[in-house]
Protein backbone atom coordinates (compact mmCIF):
# COMPACT_ATOMS: atom_id res chain seq x y z
CA UNK A 1 0.00 0.00 0.00
CA UNK A 2 1.27 3.50 -0.76
CA UNK A 3 1.79 4.99 2.17
CA UNK A 4 0.69 8.36 1.49
CA UNK A 5 -2.57 7.27 -0.18
CA UNK A 6 -3.49 5.85 3.44
CA UNK A 7 -2.68 9.02 4.77
CA UNK A 8 -5.10 11.00 2.72
CA UNK A 9 -7.49 8.28 2.95
CA UNK A 10 -7.12 8.09 6.86
CA UNK A 11 -7.72 12.07 6.81
CA UNK A 12 -10.62 11.63 3.95
CA UNK A 13 -12.01 9.09 6.53
CA UNK A 14 -11.66 10.92 9.51
CA UNK A 15 -14.40 13.52 7.99
CA UNK A 16 -16.83 10.50 7.90
CA UNK A 17 -15.95 10.28 12.02
CA UNK A 18 -16.19 14.11 12.29
CA UNK A 19 -19.63 14.13 10.76
CA UNK A 20 -20.71 11.24 13.36
CA UNK A 21 -19.46 8.14 12.91
CA UNK A 22 -16.60 8.94 15.87
CA UNK A 23 -16.42 11.55 18.21
CA UNK A 24 -12.81 11.30 18.40
CA UNK A 25 -11.40 12.92 15.13
CA UNK A 26 -8.43 15.95 14.64
CA UNK A 27 -10.65 17.63 12.59
CA UNK A 28 -13.85 19.60 13.86
CA UNK A 29 -17.35 19.42 12.10
CA UNK A 30 -17.31 23.18 11.53
CA UNK A 31 -14.60 22.29 8.66
CA UNK A 32 -16.59 20.64 6.66
CA UNK A 33 -20.13 20.71 4.92
CA UNK A 34 -22.03 17.15 4.30
CA UNK A 35 -24.43 17.08 2.09
CA UNK A 36 -27.35 14.42 1.90
CA UNK A 37 -28.80 13.45 -1.89
CA UNK A 38 -31.91 11.41 -1.83
CA UNK A 39 -33.18 10.21 -5.02
CA UNK A 40 -36.04 7.74 -6.85
CA UNK A 41 -36.52 6.86 -10.10
CA UNK A 42 -39.37 5.17 -12.31
CA UNK A 43 -41.95 5.48 -9.33
CA UNK A 44 -44.74 4.69 -11.83
CA UNK A 45 -47.35 5.49 -9.65
CA UNK A 46 -46.70 3.47 -6.80
CA UNK A 47 -48.80 5.43 -4.30
CA UNK A 48 -49.89 1.90 -2.16
CA UNK A 49 -47.11 -0.26 -1.82
CA UNK A 50 -46.57 -3.39 -3.86
CA UNK A 51 -49.98 -5.61 -2.99
CA UNK A 52 -48.57 -8.62 -0.80
CA UNK A 53 -49.36 -11.54 -3.70
CA UNK A 54 -46.83 -9.22 -5.81
CA UNK A 55 -44.47 -11.60 -7.60
CA UNK A 56 -41.26 -9.74 -7.13
CA UNK A 57 -42.04 -7.31 -4.37
CA UNK A 58 -44.94 -8.34 -2.25
CA UNK A 59 -45.56 -5.73 0.53
CA UNK A 60 -42.49 -3.19 -0.36
CA UNK A 61 -42.60 0.74 -1.75
CA UNK A 62 -45.38 2.86 -1.17
CA UNK A 63 -45.33 7.16 -0.15
CA UNK A 64 -46.29 6.46 3.45
CA UNK A 65 -43.30 4.78 4.37
CA UNK A 66 -41.06 6.42 2.05
CA UNK A 67 -42.25 10.21 3.10
CA UNK A 68 -41.83 9.01 6.85
CA UNK A 69 -38.20 7.42 6.08
CA UNK A 70 -37.43 11.31 3.91
CA UNK A 71 -38.49 12.79 7.25
CA UNK A 72 -36.21 10.61 9.41
CA UNK A 73 -33.19 11.79 7.29
CA UNK A 74 -33.91 15.21 7.41
CA UNK A 75 -33.90 15.44 11.07
CA UNK A 76 -30.71 13.91 11.14
CA UNK A 77 -29.14 15.90 8.44
CA UNK A 78 -29.12 19.39 8.18
CA UNK A 79 -28.30 19.56 4.28
CA UNK A 80 -30.58 17.27 1.96
CA UNK A 81 -31.78 17.24 -1.39
CA UNK A 82 -34.52 15.05 -2.74
CA UNK A 83 -35.04 14.46 -6.48
CA UNK A 84 -36.33 12.09 -8.90
CA UNK A 85 -35.52 11.15 -12.52
CA UNK A 86 -38.53 10.65 -14.13
CA UNK A 87 -41.80 8.51 -14.72
CA UNK A 88 -43.38 9.31 -11.99
CA UNK A 89 -46.17 8.45 -14.17
CA UNK A 90 -48.25 5.24 -14.98
CA UNK A 91 -48.86 2.23 -13.54
CA UNK A 92 -50.94 2.05 -11.45
CA UNK A 93 -54.77 2.69 -11.22
CA UNK A 94 -54.24 6.04 -9.09
CA UNK A 95 -53.09 7.60 -12.69
CA UNK A 96 -55.39 5.93 -14.74
CA UNK A 97 -58.11 7.95 -12.07
CA UNK A 98 -56.41 10.74 -10.96
CA UNK A 99 -54.09 11.48 -14.02
CA UNK A 100 -50.91 12.04 -11.67
CA UNK A 101 -52.26 14.71 -9.88
CA UNK A 102 -52.12 12.55 -6.81
CA UNK A 103 -48.30 11.95 -7.88
CA UNK A 104 -47.78 15.41 -8.16
CA UNK A 105 -49.02 16.42 -4.62
CA UNK A 106 -47.36 13.65 -2.67
CA UNK A 107 -43.56 14.96 -3.90
CA UNK A 108 -44.64 18.31 -2.76
CA UNK A 109 -45.54 16.83 0.06
CA UNK A 110 -42.49 14.90 0.44
CA UNK A 111 -40.28 18.14 -0.36
CA UNK A 112 -38.88 16.67 -3.43
CA UNK A 113 -36.33 19.78 -4.79
CA UNK A 114 -36.40 18.95 -8.34
CA UNK A 115 -37.60 16.58 -11.26
CA UNK A 116 -37.24 15.59 -14.57
CA UNK A 117 -39.72 14.35 -17.27
CA UNK A 118 -39.73 10.77 -18.26
CA UNK A 119 -41.19 9.43 -21.56
CA UNK A 120 -44.87 8.19 -19.53
CA UNK A 121 -45.03 11.34 -18.43
CA UNK A 122 -46.13 12.20 -21.93
CA UNK A 123 -48.73 9.36 -21.43
CA UNK A 124 -51.97 11.31 -21.64
CA UNK A 125 -50.54 14.11 -23.54
CA UNK A 126 -48.48 16.97 -23.31
CA UNK A 127 -51.69 18.48 -22.02
CA UNK A 128 -51.99 16.08 -19.75
CA UNK A 129 -48.98 17.22 -17.84
CA UNK A 130 -49.37 20.63 -18.40
CA UNK A 131 -52.77 20.04 -16.22
CA UNK A 132 -50.67 18.34 -13.41
CA UNK A 133 -48.13 20.72 -13.20
CA UNK A 134 -49.65 23.59 -10.95
CA UNK A 135 -50.00 20.54 -8.13
CA UNK A 136 -45.63 20.34 -8.26
CA UNK A 137 -44.18 22.94 -5.81
CA UNK A 138 -40.79 21.67 -7.88
CA UNK A 139 -39.52 22.57 -10.88
CA UNK A 140 -39.00 20.18 -13.72
CA UNK A 141 -35.24 20.27 -15.16
CA UNK A 142 -35.66 19.18 -19.06
CA UNK A 143 -32.69 20.73 -20.80
CA UNK A 144 -32.62 18.80 -24.03
CA UNK A 145 -36.70 19.12 -24.61
CA UNK A 146 -37.64 22.13 -26.35
CA UNK A 147 -41.24 23.30 -25.77
CA UNK A 148 -41.11 26.05 -27.41
CA UNK A 149 -43.42 25.17 -29.65
CA UNK A 150 -46.20 23.29 -27.12
CA UNK A 151 -48.25 24.53 -23.85
CA UNK A 152 -45.32 23.50 -21.80
CA UNK A 153 -43.16 26.52 -23.47
CA UNK A 154 -41.03 28.08 -19.94
CA UNK A 155 -43.40 25.78 -17.83
CA UNK A 156 -40.03 23.72 -17.33
CA UNK A 157 -36.67 24.55 -16.62
CA UNK A 158 -33.14 23.52 -18.42
CA UNK A 159 -31.08 24.07 -14.40
CA UNK A 160 -31.18 24.61 -11.17
CA UNK A 161 -28.54 25.63 -8.61
CA UNK A 162 -29.35 24.55 -5.11
CA UNK A 163 -28.02 26.57 -2.28
CA UNK A 164 -27.26 24.62 0.74
CA UNK A 165 -25.00 26.04 4.07
CA UNK A 166 -22.81 27.80 1.44
CA UNK A 167 -22.54 25.02 -1.14
CA UNK A 168 -24.14 25.19 -5.05
CA UNK A 169 -25.40 22.72 -5.83
CA UNK A 170 -26.16 22.56 -9.99
CA UNK A 171 -28.46 20.09 -11.25
CA UNK A 172 -29.76 19.73 -14.64
CA UNK A 173 -32.39 17.00 -16.65
CA UNK A 174 -31.49 15.25 -19.33
CA UNK A 175 -34.62 12.97 -21.35
CA UNK A 176 -35.02 10.25 -23.93
CA UNK A 177 -35.75 10.35 -27.47
CA UNK A 178 -39.83 10.22 -27.96
CA UNK A 179 -40.07 9.28 -31.42
CA UNK A 180 -40.47 5.40 -31.65
CA UNK A 181 -41.51 5.12 -27.49
CA UNK A 182 -44.28 7.88 -27.34
CA UNK A 183 -46.93 8.47 -29.96
CA UNK A 184 -45.93 11.87 -31.83
CA UNK A 185 -49.78 12.93 -31.38
CA UNK A 186 -48.86 13.00 -27.61
CA UNK A 187 -45.71 14.80 -27.53
CA UNK A 188 -46.59 16.88 -30.18
CA UNK A 189 -44.38 19.47 -31.34
CA UNK A 190 -41.59 18.46 -28.31
CA UNK A 191 -38.05 18.67 -29.63
CA UNK A 192 -35.42 16.47 -28.87
CA UNK A 193 -31.99 17.92 -28.67
CA UNK A 194 -28.84 16.18 -28.44
CA UNK A 195 -28.57 15.38 -24.53
CA UNK A 196 -24.57 14.69 -24.90
CA UNK A 197 -24.56 18.34 -26.59
CA UNK A 198 -26.65 20.37 -24.34
CA UNK A 199 -24.44 17.92 -21.25
CA UNK A 200 -21.12 19.49 -22.18
CA UNK A 201 -22.82 22.70 -22.64
CA UNK A 202 -24.63 22.89 -19.03
CA UNK A 203 -22.33 21.57 -16.82
CA UNK A 204 -19.64 24.10 -18.15
CA UNK A 205 -21.75 26.71 -17.33
CA UNK A 206 -22.63 25.52 -13.82
CA UNK A 207 -18.89 24.72 -13.11
CA UNK A 208 -17.35 27.61 -14.52
CA UNK A 209 -20.24 30.29 -14.57
CA UNK A 210 -22.24 29.49 -11.55
CA UNK A 211 -19.34 28.21 -10.12
CA UNK A 212 -21.14 25.35 -8.59
CA UNK A 213 -19.44 22.86 -5.98
CA UNK A 214 -21.48 19.96 -7.15
CA UNK A 215 -22.92 19.24 -10.46
CA UNK A 216 -25.68 16.52 -10.36
CA UNK A 217 -27.61 15.38 -13.89
CA UNK A 218 -30.92 14.26 -13.36
CA UNK A 219 -31.57 11.42 -16.66
CA UNK A 220 -34.10 9.21 -17.87
CA UNK A 221 -32.03 8.46 -20.42
CA UNK A 222 -31.47 5.18 -19.23
CA UNK A 223 -28.09 3.42 -17.69
CA UNK A 224 -26.67 1.27 -20.50
CA UNK A 225 -27.28 -0.07 -23.47
CA UNK A 226 -25.48 -2.96 -25.50
CA UNK A 227 -25.52 -0.78 -29.06
CA UNK A 228 -24.34 2.84 -29.04
CA UNK A 229 -27.36 4.46 -27.91
CA UNK A 230 -26.78 7.68 -25.86
CA UNK A 231 -27.19 6.54 -22.14
CA UNK A 232 -25.67 7.63 -19.07
CA UNK A 233 -22.63 5.84 -19.28
CA UNK A 234 -22.02 7.35 -22.28
CA UNK A 235 -22.77 11.07 -20.80
CA UNK A 236 -20.33 10.19 -17.59
CA UNK A 237 -17.61 9.20 -20.28
CA UNK A 238 -17.87 11.97 -22.63
CA UNK A 239 -18.41 15.00 -19.70
CA UNK A 240 -15.95 16.74 -17.95
CA UNK A 241 -17.69 18.05 -14.74
CA UNK A 242 -20.79 15.86 -13.86
CA UNK A 243 -20.13 14.45 -10.38
CA UNK A 244 -23.77 12.59 -10.17
CA UNK A 245 -25.97 10.90 -12.73
CA UNK A 246 -29.39 10.14 -11.14
CA UNK A 247 -30.86 7.78 -13.85
CA UNK A 248 -34.06 6.54 -14.09
CA UNK A 249 -35.72 4.44 -17.53
CA UNK A 250 -33.63 1.36 -17.20
CA UNK A 251 -35.18 0.21 -14.12
CA UNK A 252 -31.97 -0.82 -13.00
CA UNK A 253 -31.06 -2.03 -9.81
CA UNK A 254 -27.46 -0.67 -8.85
CA UNK A 255 -26.50 -1.62 -5.40
CA UNK A 256 -23.65 0.32 -5.56
CA UNK A 257 -23.32 3.70 -7.46
CA UNK A 258 -21.55 3.02 -10.75
CA UNK A 259 -18.10 4.78 -11.09
CA UNK A 260 -17.02 5.85 -14.80
CA UNK A 261 -13.85 7.66 -15.66
CA UNK A 262 -14.57 11.06 -17.44
CA UNK A 263 -13.20 13.37 -19.84
CA UNK A 264 -11.41 15.04 -17.08
CA UNK A 265 -9.78 12.07 -15.30
CA UNK A 266 -11.97 12.21 -12.59
CA UNK A 267 -15.25 9.98 -11.19
CA UNK A 268 -19.10 10.62 -12.09
CA UNK A 269 -20.99 8.53 -10.29
CA UNK A 270 -23.99 6.91 -11.53
CA UNK A 271 -26.78 5.53 -9.68
CA UNK A 272 -30.35 4.39 -9.87
CA UNK A 273 -32.71 2.60 -7.43
CA UNK A 274 -35.00 0.30 -9.75
CA UNK A 275 -38.47 1.14 -10.29
CA UNK A 276 -42.04 1.62 -8.54
CA UNK A 277 -40.47 3.29 -5.13
CA UNK A 278 -39.29 0.24 -3.90
CA UNK A 279 -35.79 1.91 -2.68
CA UNK A 280 -34.50 5.06 -1.51
CA UNK A 281 -31.56 6.21 -2.86
CA UNK A 282 -28.96 8.06 -0.91
CA UNK A 283 -25.05 9.63 -1.21
CA UNK A 284 -23.42 12.00 1.29
CA UNK A 285 -20.98 14.34 -0.16
CA UNK A 286 -18.62 15.69 2.30
CA UNK A 287 -16.89 18.95 1.00
CA UNK A 288 -14.12 20.87 3.10
CA UNK A 289 -14.09 24.18 3.61
CA UNK A 290 -11.50 26.14 1.57
CA UNK A 291 -8.58 27.01 3.61
CA UNK A 292 -5.54 29.07 2.60
CA UNK A 293 -2.41 26.60 2.91
CA UNK A 294 -4.26 23.29 3.00
CA UNK A 295 -3.88 20.67 0.65
CA UNK A 296 -6.57 19.43 -1.62
CA UNK A 297 -7.37 15.70 -0.39
CA UNK A 298 -7.30 13.25 -3.45
CA UNK A 299 -7.88 9.85 -1.88
CA UNK A 300 -7.81 6.39 -2.91
CA UNK A 301 -10.94 4.89 -3.22
CA UNK A 302 -9.80 1.27 -2.24
CA UNK A 303 -7.69 2.86 0.85
CA UNK A 304 -11.02 4.19 2.69
CA UNK A 305 -13.42 1.70 0.98
CA UNK A 306 -11.68 -0.85 3.14
CA UNK A 307 -11.00 1.89 6.08
CA UNK A 308 -14.83 2.09 6.70
CA UNK A 309 -16.48 -1.52 5.20
CA UNK A 310 -19.20 -2.44 7.82
CA UNK B 1 -52.28 0.87 10.34
CA UNK B 2 -48.95 -0.86 11.89
CA UNK B 3 -45.73 0.66 13.18
CA UNK B 4 -43.08 -0.86 13.32
CA UNK B 5 -39.97 0.68 14.61
CA UNK B 6 -37.83 -1.76 12.90
CA UNK B 7 -35.72 -0.45 10.47
CA UNK B 8 -34.07 -2.49 8.24
CA UNK B 9 -31.81 -0.80 5.79
CA UNK B 10 -28.80 -2.35 3.56
CA UNK B 11 -25.70 0.27 4.25
CA UNK B 12 -23.26 0.36 1.42
CA UNK B 13 -20.58 2.27 1.24
CA UNK B 14 -18.34 3.28 -1.17
CA UNK B 15 -15.90 6.17 -0.82
CA UNK B 16 -14.83 9.02 -3.16
CA UNK B 17 -12.76 11.53 -3.02
CA UNK B 18 -11.57 14.14 -5.78
CA UNK B 19 -9.41 16.70 -6.21
CA UNK B 20 -9.64 20.12 -7.95
CA UNK B 21 -13.15 21.97 -7.01
CA UNK B 22 -12.89 25.96 -8.51
CA UNK B 23 -15.80 26.49 -5.68
CA UNK B 24 -15.04 27.99 -2.13
CA UNK B 25 -15.22 24.04 -1.12
CA UNK B 26 -13.19 21.15 -1.49
CA UNK B 27 -14.85 17.23 -2.61
CA UNK B 28 -13.91 15.42 -0.26
CA UNK B 29 -15.89 12.26 -0.02
CA UNK B 30 -18.50 10.54 -0.53
CA UNK B 31 -20.98 7.77 0.75
CA UNK B 32 -23.93 5.69 -1.16
CA UNK B 33 -26.52 4.18 1.00
CA UNK B 34 -29.58 2.41 -0.74
CA UNK B 35 -32.85 2.20 1.64
CA UNK B 36 -35.21 -0.71 1.17
CA UNK B 37 -38.68 0.74 1.24
CA UNK B 38 -40.68 -2.23 2.95
CA UNK B 39 -42.97 -3.02 5.73
CA UNK B 40 -40.39 -2.30 8.40
CA UNK B 41 -40.53 0.86 7.83
CA UNK B 42 -43.06 3.62 10.35
CA UNK B 43 -45.57 4.75 8.05
CA UNK B 44 -46.23 8.85 7.86
CA UNK B 45 -49.65 9.31 8.91
CA UNK B 46 -49.96 12.65 7.23
CA UNK B 47 -49.43 11.71 3.87
CA UNK B 48 -51.62 8.65 4.49
CA UNK B 49 -54.11 10.98 5.60
CA UNK B 50 -53.88 12.71 2.71
CA UNK B 51 -54.60 10.40 -0.13
CA UNK B 52 -57.19 7.98 1.92
CA UNK B 53 -60.10 9.46 0.24
CA UNK B 54 -58.20 9.29 -2.95
CA UNK B 55 -57.48 5.65 -2.16
CA UNK B 56 -60.98 4.65 -1.16
CA UNK B 57 -62.50 5.56 -4.16
CA UNK B 58 -60.17 3.66 -6.49
CA UNK B 59 -60.60 0.52 -3.75
CA UNK B 60 -63.66 0.12 -3.65
CA UNK B 61 -63.69 -0.31 -7.44
CA UNK B 62 -60.46 -2.02 -7.27
CA UNK B 63 -61.18 -5.05 -4.98
CA UNK B 64 -63.62 -6.72 -7.35
CA UNK B 65 -63.13 -9.83 -8.12
CA UNK B 66 -63.80 -10.63 -12.00
CA UNK B 67 -62.40 -13.72 -12.83
CA UNK B 68 -60.52 -16.95 -11.41
CA UNK B 69 -57.00 -18.80 -12.34
CA UNK B 70 -55.73 -21.98 -11.02
CA UNK B 71 -52.63 -21.21 -12.11
CA UNK B 72 -50.34 -18.32 -12.64
CA UNK B 73 -50.78 -17.24 -16.45
CA UNK B 74 -47.60 -15.78 -17.65
CA UNK B 75 -46.66 -13.98 -20.71
CA UNK B 76 -43.79 -15.90 -23.45
CA UNK B 77 -41.98 -15.82 -26.66
CA UNK B 78 -42.44 -17.09 -28.82
CA UNK B 79 -45.90 -17.84 -27.42
CA UNK B 80 -47.19 -17.62 -23.87
CA UNK B 81 -50.64 -18.25 -22.16
CA UNK B 82 -51.23 -14.75 -21.14
CA UNK B 83 -50.11 -13.49 -24.86
CA UNK B 84 -52.84 -16.44 -26.08
CA UNK B 85 -55.17 -15.14 -22.93
CA UNK B 86 -55.07 -11.29 -24.73
CA UNK B 87 -55.37 -11.68 -28.12
CA UNK B 88 -58.11 -14.07 -28.07
CA UNK B 89 -59.89 -12.21 -25.69
CA UNK B 90 -59.73 -8.86 -27.53
CA UNK B 91 -60.35 -10.55 -30.56
CA UNK B 92 -63.39 -11.64 -29.52
CA UNK B 93 -64.54 -8.55 -27.67
CA UNK B 94 -64.04 -7.15 -31.18
CA UNK B 95 -66.01 -8.94 -32.93
CA UNK B 96 -68.52 -8.67 -30.17
CA UNK B 97 -68.20 -4.77 -30.72
CA UNK B 98 -69.28 -5.60 -34.62
CA UNK B 99 -65.43 -4.08 -35.44
CA UNK B 100 -63.93 -6.33 -38.72
CA UNK B 101 -60.39 -7.08 -38.86
CA UNK B 102 -58.33 -10.15 -40.47
CA UNK B 103 -56.08 -10.87 -36.96
CA UNK B 104 -55.13 -9.13 -34.71
CA UNK B 105 -51.29 -8.55 -33.20
CA UNK B 106 -50.80 -6.78 -29.61
CA UNK B 107 -47.14 -5.75 -28.68
CA UNK B 108 -46.08 -7.99 -25.76
CA UNK B 109 -44.45 -5.55 -23.35
CA UNK B 110 -47.87 -4.29 -23.44
CA UNK B 111 -48.63 -7.41 -20.96
CA UNK B 112 -46.71 -5.24 -18.12
CA UNK B 113 -47.25 -8.34 -14.92
CA UNK B 114 -48.63 -11.91 -15.24
CA UNK B 115 -51.72 -12.92 -13.60
CA UNK B 116 -50.83 -14.75 -10.29
CA UNK B 117 -53.37 -17.65 -9.54
CA UNK B 118 -56.23 -17.35 -7.42
CA UNK B 119 -59.11 -14.75 -7.57
CA UNK B 120 -58.21 -11.62 -10.34
CA UNK B 121 -58.91 -8.33 -9.81
CA UNK B 122 -59.77 -5.50 -11.26
CA UNK B 123 -56.50 -3.74 -10.05
CA UNK B 124 -54.58 -6.76 -11.57
CA UNK B 125 -56.02 -5.96 -14.89
CA UNK B 126 -55.09 -1.80 -14.37
CA UNK B 127 -51.38 -3.57 -13.47
CA UNK B 128 -51.78 -5.72 -16.58
CA UNK B 129 -52.63 -2.88 -19.02
CA UNK B 130 -51.77 0.53 -17.75
CA UNK B 131 -51.81 2.03 -20.70
CA UNK B 132 -54.81 3.86 -22.06
CA UNK B 133 -54.38 2.62 -25.45
CA UNK B 134 -57.71 2.27 -27.61
CA UNK B 135 -58.02 -0.47 -30.47
CA UNK B 136 -57.20 0.42 -34.01
CA UNK B 137 -57.43 -1.58 -37.36
CA UNK B 138 -54.76 -0.70 -40.10
CA UNK B 139 -55.78 -2.02 -43.28
CA UNK B 140 -52.89 -3.03 -45.29
CA UNK B 141 -51.01 -5.03 -48.46
CA UNK B 142 -50.27 -8.74 -48.41
CA UNK B 143 -46.30 -7.83 -48.82
CA UNK B 144 -46.70 -4.77 -45.76
CA UNK B 145 -48.70 -8.12 -44.21
CA UNK B 146 -45.53 -10.26 -44.73
CA UNK B 147 -43.44 -7.80 -43.17
CA UNK B 148 -45.23 -6.88 -39.95
CA UNK B 149 -44.49 -10.62 -39.67
CA UNK B 150 -40.82 -10.53 -40.11
CA UNK B 151 -40.92 -7.78 -38.12
CA UNK B 152 -42.97 -9.78 -34.89
CA UNK B 153 -40.21 -12.93 -35.65
CA UNK B 154 -37.36 -10.06 -35.26
CA UNK B 155 -38.46 -10.14 -31.95
CA UNK B 156 -39.10 -13.66 -31.02
CA UNK B 157 -42.82 -13.89 -31.32
CA UNK B 158 -45.80 -11.49 -30.22
CA UNK B 159 -49.29 -11.97 -28.59
CA UNK B 160 -51.76 -12.69 -32.16
CA UNK B 161 -54.83 -14.00 -32.71
CA UNK B 162 -56.49 -14.70 -35.93
CA UNK B 163 -52.65 -16.40 -37.28
CA UNK B 164 -50.02 -18.46 -37.39
CA UNK B 165 -46.63 -18.71 -38.15
CA UNK B 166 -43.22 -20.24 -37.68
CA UNK B 167 -39.29 -18.92 -37.31
CA UNK B 168 -37.03 -20.22 -38.63
CA UNK B 169 -33.43 -18.54 -38.43
CA UNK B 170 -35.29 -15.14 -37.09
CA UNK B 171 -37.38 -15.10 -40.34
CA UNK B 172 -41.14 -15.62 -40.46
CA UNK B 173 -42.54 -18.52 -42.27
CA UNK B 174 -45.71 -20.49 -43.15
CA UNK B 175 -47.85 -17.49 -42.43
CA UNK B 176 -51.00 -18.40 -42.61
CA UNK B 177 -54.11 -15.83 -41.88
CA UNK B 178 -57.73 -17.48 -40.70
CA UNK B 179 -55.96 -20.94 -41.69
CA UNK B 180 -55.06 -19.42 -44.93
CA UNK B 181 -51.31 -19.06 -46.39
CA UNK B 182 -50.76 -15.09 -47.02
CA UNK B 183 -51.65 -13.63 -50.27
CA UNK B 184 -48.95 -10.70 -51.04
CA UNK B 185 -51.58 -9.38 -53.61
CA UNK B 186 -54.58 -9.24 -51.00
CA UNK B 187 -54.99 -6.89 -48.75
CA UNK B 188 -55.34 -7.50 -44.76
CA UNK B 189 -57.21 -5.55 -42.02
CA UNK B 190 -54.78 -6.03 -38.82
CA UNK B 191 -56.67 -5.32 -35.56
CA UNK B 192 -53.78 -3.87 -33.04
CA UNK B 193 -53.40 -0.83 -30.46
CA UNK B 194 -53.11 2.85 -31.16
CA UNK B 195 -49.44 2.88 -29.77
CA UNK B 196 -48.52 0.22 -32.83
CA UNK B 197 -50.73 1.69 -35.58
CA UNK B 198 -48.47 4.72 -34.82
CA UNK B 199 -45.19 3.22 -35.20
CA UNK B 200 -44.65 2.43 -31.73
CA UNK B 201 -41.81 -0.24 -30.75
CA UNK B 202 -40.71 0.71 -34.29
CA UNK B 203 -43.29 -0.98 -35.54
CA UNK B 204 -43.05 1.20 -38.82
CA UNK B 205 -44.93 -1.38 -40.98
CA UNK B 206 -47.78 0.03 -39.56
CA UNK B 207 -47.18 3.52 -41.33
CA UNK B 208 -47.64 2.01 -44.75
CA UNK B 209 -51.43 1.54 -43.75
CA UNK B 210 -53.96 1.78 -46.54
CA UNK B 211 -56.53 2.70 -44.51
CA UNK B 212 -56.72 2.78 -40.50
CA UNK B 213 -59.92 3.03 -38.15
CA UNK B 214 -59.74 4.45 -34.52
CA UNK B 215 -62.31 2.40 -32.14
CA UNK B 216 -63.28 4.09 -28.82
CA UNK B 217 -62.65 0.71 -27.08
CA UNK B 218 -59.86 0.99 -24.42
CA UNK B 219 -57.77 -2.46 -24.52
CA UNK B 220 -57.93 -2.66 -20.83
CA UNK B 221 -61.67 -2.27 -20.66
CA UNK B 222 -61.93 -4.62 -23.55
CA UNK B 223 -59.94 -7.13 -22.41
CA UNK B 224 -62.02 -6.91 -18.59
CA UNK B 225 -64.96 -7.48 -20.72
CA UNK B 226 -63.97 -10.61 -21.99
CA UNK B 227 -62.82 -12.17 -18.59
CA UNK B 228 -66.29 -10.75 -16.92
CA UNK B 229 -68.00 -12.57 -20.18
CA UNK B 230 -65.44 -15.95 -18.93
CA UNK B 231 -66.13 -16.05 -15.61
CA UNK B 232 -69.88 -16.52 -16.25
CA UNK B 233 -69.06 -19.48 -18.08
CA UNK B 234 -66.00 -21.02 -16.37
CA UNK B 235 -65.09 -20.99 -13.13
CA UNK B 236 -61.29 -20.74 -13.63
CA UNK B 237 -59.81 -19.48 -16.65
CA UNK B 238 -57.19 -21.52 -18.00
CA UNK B 239 -55.91 -20.27 -21.66
CA UNK B 240 -53.64 -22.82 -23.79
CA UNK B 241 -50.55 -22.64 -25.55
CA UNK B 242 -51.27 -23.78 -28.92
CA UNK B 243 -48.79 -23.50 -31.63
CA UNK B 244 -49.64 -20.64 -32.99
CA UNK B 245 -46.28 -19.51 -33.09
CA UNK B 246 -43.56 -22.21 -33.23
CA UNK B 247 -39.90 -21.13 -33.00
CA UNK B 248 -36.59 -22.71 -33.54
CA UNK B 249 -35.76 -20.65 -30.43
CA UNK B 250 -36.91 -19.78 -26.92
CA UNK B 251 -36.36 -16.17 -26.22
CA UNK B 252 -36.14 -15.72 -22.38
CA UNK B 253 -38.27 -12.74 -20.91
CA UNK B 254 -37.08 -9.83 -20.40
Amino acid sequence: MNRRNFLQGTVAGSVLFALGLNSESLYAASDFVKLTILHTNDVHSRIDPFPLDDEKFPGRGGVAPRSALINKIRQQEKNVLLFDAGDLFQGSPYFNYYGGELEMKLMSKMGYDAGTMGNHEFDNGIEGFHKQLPHASFPFLTSNYDFTDTILRGKTKDYQVFKKDGLKVGVFGLCIELSGIVNKEQYGNTRYLDPLKKALEIESFLKKEEKCDLVICLSHLGYDYRNNKISDKVIAKNTHYIDLIIGGHTHTFLDVPDSVKNLNGNETLINQVGYGGVNLGRLDFVFERDRRGKKTYSAATEQINSYFKF
Amino acid sequence: MRLRQIKKFFILLGVLALSSCTGAYKYVSSKERLYLIDRSLPLDSSVLNFYYPYKLKIDSQMNAVIANTATEITRGRPEGRLNNLAADGLAAIAKKHQIDFDFLHINYKTLRVPLPPGPIRTYKIFELMPFENNLVSIKMKGSDVFDLFQYMARLGGDPISGASFKIEEGRATKILIKGETLDFDKAYTVLTNDYLANGGDNASVYLKALERKDYNVKLRNAFMEYLVQLNNTESQINPQIDGRIVSDKVIADE
